[in-house]
């Protein structure tokens, strides 16, 4: 049981990123292999904090939902914080809050 | 969101209201439908309370959109069978489609009205429980929640109640949504769509911000539903960086199928819209059902122009939004709405000949300006013709942008006669023709209201209730048909109805008691013209008042509005067969076609439209033409006295005459008809004055008189304005032209015979004339000569008594007389020295022989003839032979009820005496005076026996005892017996009862309990009868009473007191018995 326990408190190693301020197409090539890496460490739970998040776009948006299906396709969770308004606004247009955590700023 | 820029204000204002204008006859048409519904045409009104909806959900225009939203409700239950559109329902919507309106146009403060009461009728409706629960079929057929095959996803099982889910067709992927929420945004007059964009791929790629899109979408719509489709950027390991992210979105928006792709720019395969009953249908489909409506493809441009023609009304500068070019394919909709617009839809194809014509007038100015340069004459004349020819077509183009069809004014009145209709509790079909015809745009907008007035009038007066109608063998159903037609450059439009027609009778009974006309008046008027008493200030026959017309206003306004259009009326009517209002307009105001005349040094315009006929009468025939009838000039057209105004007179100018060099002369006649001796005045004032030529053969010409010249000839133009027609008299007659129609100045609107003025071609101003107001200014009635005698109720006569005519005459200053006009042929006016005496008889020469001549005092005792310079001769014809009663002035004729005593003052020559203009008035008995005087002019007859032998026995039916007296005396003198009856149904009782006996009835007309006309009719009608034959004895011979009585079968017709003619045709009718 122990054992049990101590290999699930492993598994429920949290990751924090904190991307700049754009996750757009321009930036999306670094940002993937960040991402990557992360994902490959077996976490169970990514916080991506937006703090100074200030632009995203359409393929930005596309590396965070590929990554959330990365990790749950790994039993992991993503979660998004600290999501300005104005970004958080657009998620819940696109109903993102459906399938990722998004905890607003 | 908060009310938005003006433009995009107006724009909706625009729409709204022409959707309006459709709604309108689209619910009467749903109403008339009935359980069998058009669904198209549900459909459409759905859409277009829908669309009214959308905008004003997007504006913020929280009235308009709840009123709409509540029609929707119930257009939607109509469409699905749910409610059956009755009148009751129709009538509902037709009031929101009203109070719609009213907030539309008054959109700025809409959000302010109250408009709880609307919405709570809607609302009763919409929520009462259905009139009929939907049949199961009807609930089968109803598409509501797609198979699992559509919906490309098992979940339908597990959704909870309240949810949908809906999918692309192709069963790609699907969308749960709340019922709640797709019909709230419906509600919202929003369109629904479910749209999959590729994010990066069709939105990234494009350069597109992803948020200005989702901007744009929640500033244009709200998004219901959305869904990533999160398998699509794959995974990072895998995948790379994501190249697709599909985004599912269920959207509802104010925008249309056709304008949903500017949002997105997507491949239109990827739109779906979302119909009302829940299924989705290919964009491409949605949009071509859009089109269907009228309004989507009219690109609106707009474009300040300026009027470019003076228009009699100021017109300001206007707003003309342009329909492109659509081709062939559509009709421009007839649907804006009949009110006062300050914008209107021009043809492209018309700006662009517009165009083309502003070109070649420039070039032409070139050319102009070069020949002027040059001094070269042919080039001059060259581009003057062009500049002519340009101008031409400019004018015509620019007219036809102002020309409007006439269907705006028509397409309100199926909704104004079905309101009226159901109010009064008639049937009534309105068939509308001609809607197509164009009418200048000030015309259309003025004439809404006579013609709404004349609508209302048919459906009010004209059309009988059903009862009625089935009564008088008419279908239930009345019609009622407006139409609208060219004839001879004038539109014509008709308004006419099936109904009961106008009574001219009653009209003229109405006018009398309001003191309009008198009863003299009215007896001399012919049918068509006691109907054109419609027309007075003042009159109105409804017998109840309602809240439609009989106000006693409205008729009269009719006429004068359009008499202020330049247009024309007039009414046909037919008792029993209904009636026909024609009004005629002018094309346009601007320019009209009219005659030039004139007078003294001026000239002056005629509208054309106001013309009959152009008349000369030579010099030599002015005489035998132009009369006196009073002081009034009149001229004989083709048997009927036309009134004659001088204009030089009406307007003051000096007149002027052609003299026989050419020269013009001052006029110094004061009688058309005088001739420019000054002697024997009297002679010429005479109404037969071709008849005195023998006397006045003796009075020298001046063989240079002017009436010797062809150029003094009298010209007169014939004006009418539909229900007055006169003839104005002018110096000269000159062309007819086009003319422009300018405004009079400020100073000069108060001028009433002047409609405006207008510039010839030599740079002089003409005033244009106002053919009512000259009439009025010349103070001519249709009813013409208002006579100063009225109509008197004296000596405390019954109710019942005759209406007599009489010519009232005096023998001296002291004495009044009488005689019963019917009898009189003719008056005439002489010297005294035209009387010869021979021995104890006077005579006098007339028409070549000698008429005798006989003076009361030769035979009664009264006063002696007063000797006066000139005398009065009454000419009677008493058994084929003419004798004249010398009297004095002066003269009058009345109709009057005056109750005779036939005892006081009953004396030979005299038969009694009423009180007339509180004078003691002496009945002549011109029968017994001449018998007196010539004992061998009336023949004895033989009498007529009847089968038994006997003198044959007479019913003669009379109210007045005076007239009972004389007449039974008359035939009591030829040796018939007499009954006599007080009035109709006496007569008929004691025809009953002696019926064996009587052999001839002689009948008053005007008698209580029973007239005349109803005695005679009750006898033709009775087999026992039929065949005796009826005389009538009258003092108002009218010829329509006449035809009235020949129609029931009286045999003849004649005046009271003409012993005569009675005599004889007694005689006449006892013999051929």
């Amino acid at each position: 049981m122990g054992f049990y326990m101590a290999k699930a408190k492993k598994k429920t190693k949290n990751k924090v990123m904190k991307p700049g301020k754009d996750i757009t197409s321009s930036k999306a090539k670094s940002i993937h292999n960040k991402l990557i890496k992360v994902v490959e460490q077996k976490i169970s739970k990514l916080t991506l904090d937006f703090s100074n998040v200030e632009n995203i776009d359409a393929v930005g948006l596309g590396l965070i939902i590929a990554a959330n299906n990365s990790l749950n396709r790994n039993d992991a969770d993503l979660i998004l914080k600290n999501v300005p308004d104005k970004i958080n606004n657009l998620f819940s247009s696109l109903r993102l809050d459906q399938c990722i955590k998004i905890l607003p700023a | 969101m908060s009310i938005q820029d003006d433009e995009t204000l107006q724009m909706y204002v625009e729409e709204s209201l022409e959707h309006l204008a459709d709604i309108e006859n689209d619910f009467l048409a749903i109403e008339e439908a009935g359980a069998n519904i058009d669904e198209d045409l549900v459909n459409k009104v759905y859409r277009a309370a829908h669309s009214i909806k959308g905008g004003a959900g997007f504006m913020g225009l929280t009235k308009i959109k709840d009123l709409t939203h509540e029609m929707e409700n119930i257009l939607g239950k109509i469409r699905s069978k749910e409610m059956i559109p009755n009148p009751e329902i129709i009538n509902i919507l037709l009031g929101a489609s009203d109070l719609l309106q009213r907030l539309i146009n008054d959109v700025d403060s809409s959000n302010d009205m109250d408009i709880s009461q609307q919405l709570d009728a809607l609302k009763t409706i919409s929520e009462a429980p259905d009139q009929e629960p939907p049949s199961i079929e009807t609930l089968q057929k109803t598409p509501e929640i797609k198979d699992d095959k559509d919906m490309g996803s098992g979940e339908s099982d597990l959704l909870s109640p309240g949810i949908k889910s809906l999918a692309f067709p192709d069963g790609k992927f699907a969308i749960n949504v709340s019922e709640d929420l797709i019909s709230e945004a419906s509600g919202d007059g929003k369109s629904i769509y479910i749209v999959e964009i590729d994010l990066i791929h069709e939105l990234q790629a494009k350069e597109k911000n992803l948020f200005a899109f989702i901007d744009d979408l929640n500033n244009t719509g709200s998004i219901l539903e959305a869904r990533i489709k999160e398998d699509a950027p794959g995974n990072l390991l895998e995948d790379g960086i994501p190249e697709h992210l599909a985004f599912l979105i269920l959207f509802a928006s104010i925008l249309k199928p056709n304008d949903i792709n500017m949002l997105f720019e997507i491949d239109p395969e990827n739109i779906y819209f979302l119909m009302e009953d829940l299924t989705l249908s290919n964009l491409d489909e949605a949009m071509i059902e859009k089109q269907q409506e009228p309004d989507e493809e009219i690109i609106e441009t707009q474009i300040q122009t300026e009027a470019i023609i003076d228009q009699p009304e100021v017109i300001a500068p206007q707003m003309v939004s342009v329909e492109k070019d659509t081709g062939p394919t559509k009709e421009t909709s007839p649907a804006a709405a009949a009110t006062v617009e300050s914008s209107l839809r021009v043809h492209v194809r018309l700006l662009d000949s517009l165009m083309n014509l502003a070109g070649e007038l420039v070039l032409s100015r070139n050319q102009l300006l070069q020949a002027i340069s040059s001094d070269d004459q042919r080039v001059f004349e060259v581009a003057s013709q062009r500049i002519d020819m340009i101008t031409s077509e400019l004018q015509e183009a620019i007219m036809l942008t102002r020309m409007q069809p006439i269907g705006n004014v028509f397409n309100k009145f199926p909704r104004v006669v079905r309101d009226l209709a159901r109010n009064l509790g008639k049937e009534i079909e309105l068939i509308l023709e001609g809607k197509e015809v164009e009418l200048d745009k000030t015309i259309i907008e003025a004439i809404s209201d006579p013609l709404t007035h004349l609508v209302r009038n048919s459906v009010d007066h004209g059309i009988e209730e059903p009862r009625i109608r089935q009564k008088n063998g008419k279908l239930t159903t009345g019609t009622v048909l407006l139409k609208a037609y060219h004839e001879a450059g004038q539109v014509i439009i008709e308004i006419s109805d099936d109904g009961n027609g106008i009574d001219g009778r009653k009209l003229a009974d109405s006018a009398i008691d309001k003191g309009l006309i008198t009863k003299e008046q009215a007896t001399n008027m012919t049918e068509n013209e006691k109907i054109q008493l419609i027309f007075m200030p003042g009159f109105s026959t409804a017998e109840k008042l309602t809240d439609v017309s009989g106000r006693g206003v409205g008729m009269d306004v009719v006429k004068t509005n359009l008499d202020k259009l330049g247009g024309v009326v007039d009414i046909k009517s037919q008792v029993g067969e209904g009636s026909r209002f024609r009004i005629k307009l002018p094309l346009t105001l601007a320019i009209i076609p009219s005659q030039i005349i004139a007078v003294g040094k001026e000239r002056y315009a005629i509208p054309q439209v106001n013309m009959e006929e152009l008349l000369r009468i030579p010099a030599d025939k002015i005489k035998e033409r132009i009369e006196k009838v009073g002081d009034a000039d009149v001229v004989r057209l083709r048997g009927n006295l036309l009134p004659l105004i001088r204009l030089a007179d009406v307007i003051g100018i000096e007149r002027t005459f052609m003299n026989h060099k050419e020269e013009q002369e001052d006029d110094r006649r004061k009688n058309i008809a005088d001739r420019r001796s000054r002697q024997n005045i009297n002679i010429q004032e005479d109404e037969n004055q071709s008849d005195q030529t023998s006397s006045l053969q003796h009075l020298s010409r001046n063989p240079k008189d002017r009436r010797y010249h062809a150029a003094s000839a009298i010209n007169i133009v014939v004006v009418s304005n539909g229900i007055l027609k006169y003839g104005l008299i002018v110096d000269q007659l000159l062309d007819s032209e086009e003319i422009v129609v300018k405004p009079l100045g400020r100073n000069l609107k108060h001028c009433q015979g002047y409609a405006g003025a207008t510039i010839m071609g030599d740079g002089k101003v003409a005033l244009i004339l106002d053919v009512p107001g000259l009439a009025r200014m010349a103070q001519l009635t249709s009813i013409e000569g208002k006579s100063k005698s009225t109509i008197e109720t004296q000596g405390g006569a019954k109710g019942h008594d005759d209406l007599q005519s009489l010519l009232i005459f005096r023998n001296s200053e002291e004495e009044q007389f009488s005689v019963p006009l019917g009898l009189v042929s003719r008056i005439e006016k002489i010297a005294h020295n035209d009387i010869e005496e021979l021995g104890s008889k006077m005579v006098m020469k007339y028409r070549g022989e000698t008429l005798p001549l006989v003076c009361i005092n030769d035979v009664a005792d009264v006063h002696p003839l007063a000797k006066t310079e000139s005398h009065l001769v009454i000419v009677f014809n008493l058994a084929g032979k003419e004798i004249g009663l010398l009297a004095t002035s002066p003269l009058d004729a009345m109709t009057l009820t005056a109750k005779f005593d036939d005892s006081t003052l009953k004396q030979p020559g005299i038969l009694g005496s009423a009180i007339i203009n509180d004078h003691t008035t002496l009945m002549v008995d011109i029968f017994g005076l001449v018998e007196i005087v010539n004992p061998d002019w009336f023949a004895d007859r033989e009498v007529v026996k009847d089968s038994g032998g006997e003198a044959s026995s007479i019913l003669y039916a009379e109210d007045s005892t005076f007239f009972r007296n004389q007449v039974k005396g008359f035939m009591e003198d030829d040796g018939y017996k007499v009954i006599e009856a007080e009035d109709g149904l006496i007569a008929w009782d004691l025809l009953e009862k002696h019926s064996d006996k009587i052999s001839l009835i002689v009948t008053d007309i005007e008698m209580p309990n029973m007239d005349g006309f109803d005695l005679s009719a009750k006898i033709k009608k009775d087999d026992r009868f039929s065949h005796l034959p009826i005389i009538a004895l009258t003092t108002l011979a009218s010829e329509e009473d006449t035809a009235k009585g020949k129609a029931l079968g009286i045999d003849d017709y004649l005046i009271k007191l003409d012993r005569e003619k009675l005599r004889d045709s007694i005689y006449k009718h006892l013999q051929s018995k």
